[in-house]
């Protein structure tokens, strides 16, 4: 059975690329355009990892990240943090990587076989 | 940097740095000892902070703006930093750019092409950046401060800039 990965942001142009890629790698894709949008599938779906955009508008992520329970999720994140924060990021529950954008399509691709499997 | 002594709004446009780099390189060539407000929608406070420290640049001069903090995480009250719930809030970032301006102080607004991102909020066709602008240039003017923007050289043709044109009085490409 495929595994399920769930991105979560607000730029189309971001969705569609990882949507692809995703895809490419024989992962069954769900999309979600904030914070709120990926509570409400995550009513019907449980993925197996969660991308999530770290800046979107509504619900701050990381409000958005406490509802969420038994799912890993991966930061992606056009912000630049100091590796203190990064940390401190990391540590939440649930959080398990931090993807800084732009990213490299076959690092990305490699990052998430390495956390959900293929 | 003649530019930014002749004129109160200017676009800075880093070509030959990265992201990550920018912010050395402008404050170098602003000039250390100016008193600095750093508006930053897209790197944090913290970040910032190490990135200057690293390049010798000296922290005691420069107020920041902390537009992602809050996003991220609760942000701890810091001396010389005003967070902002979002970097889309313009009317919030005016109203601590405000309380920051102080004598003959240069502002960082780092930046646009980030600003961008976020269409919805900060729509084509309203006159956005313009009232932006409007709301703190007479405190600006009062305390003979100086305003950049920064701008990423593919947006340069960005529909937000063409409207918004005449706030320039010039630019310079770093």
């Amino acid at each position: 059975m495929k595994k399920t990965i769930l991105i979560v942001d607000d730029e189309e142009d971001i969705r569609e690329t990882v949507k692809t890629i995703m895809e490419k790698e024989g992962y069954r894709v769900l999309v979600a355009v904030n914070g709120d949008d990926c509570l409400k599938q995550l009513k019907t779906e449980k993925p197996d990892l969660i991308l999530m955009d770290i800046m979107m508008p509504g619900t701050p992520v990381r409000e958005v990240v406490k509802k969420i329970k038994g799912v890993k999720i991966a930061y992606l994140s056009v912000v630049r943090t100091s590796e203190a924060e990064k940390e401190e990021l990391l540590g939440q529950k649930n959080v398990v990587d931090f993807i800084q954008k732009p990213f490299d399509v076959k690092d990305l691709a490699k990052r998430v076989k390495k956390l959900v499997g293929s | 940097m003649g530019k930014v002594k002749k004129n109160r709004t200017l676009l800075i446009i880093p070509t030959t740095c990265r992201p990550a780099e920018y912010p050395v390189e402008i404050v170098r060539k602003i000039g250390k000892s100016n008193k600095i407000v750093y508006i930053t929608l897209s790197k944090s406070y913290e970040f910032l902070s190490v990135l200057f420290k690293k390049n010798n640049l000296p922290l005691e001069n420069i107020s920041f703006i902390d537009c992602v903090s809050s996003f991220i995480k609760q942000p701890k009250k810091t001396a010389r930093v005003e967070f902002v719930e979002a970097p889309y809030d313009l009317d919030a970032i005016c109203e601590s750019l405000k309380k920051t301006i102080s004598k003959d102080c240069i502002v960082i607004f780092d930046s646009l092409s980030v600003l961008m991102n976020y269409g919805l909020e900060v729509p084509v066709g309203a006159g956005v950046l313009n009232n932006f602008a409007k709301c703190f240039s007479m405190v600006l003017k009062e305390k003979g401060g100086k305003i950049v923007f920064v701008l990423e050289k593919s947006d340069e043709k960005n529909d937000l800039i063409k409207e918004s044109k005449k706030l320039f009085e010039d630019k310079i490409m770093l």
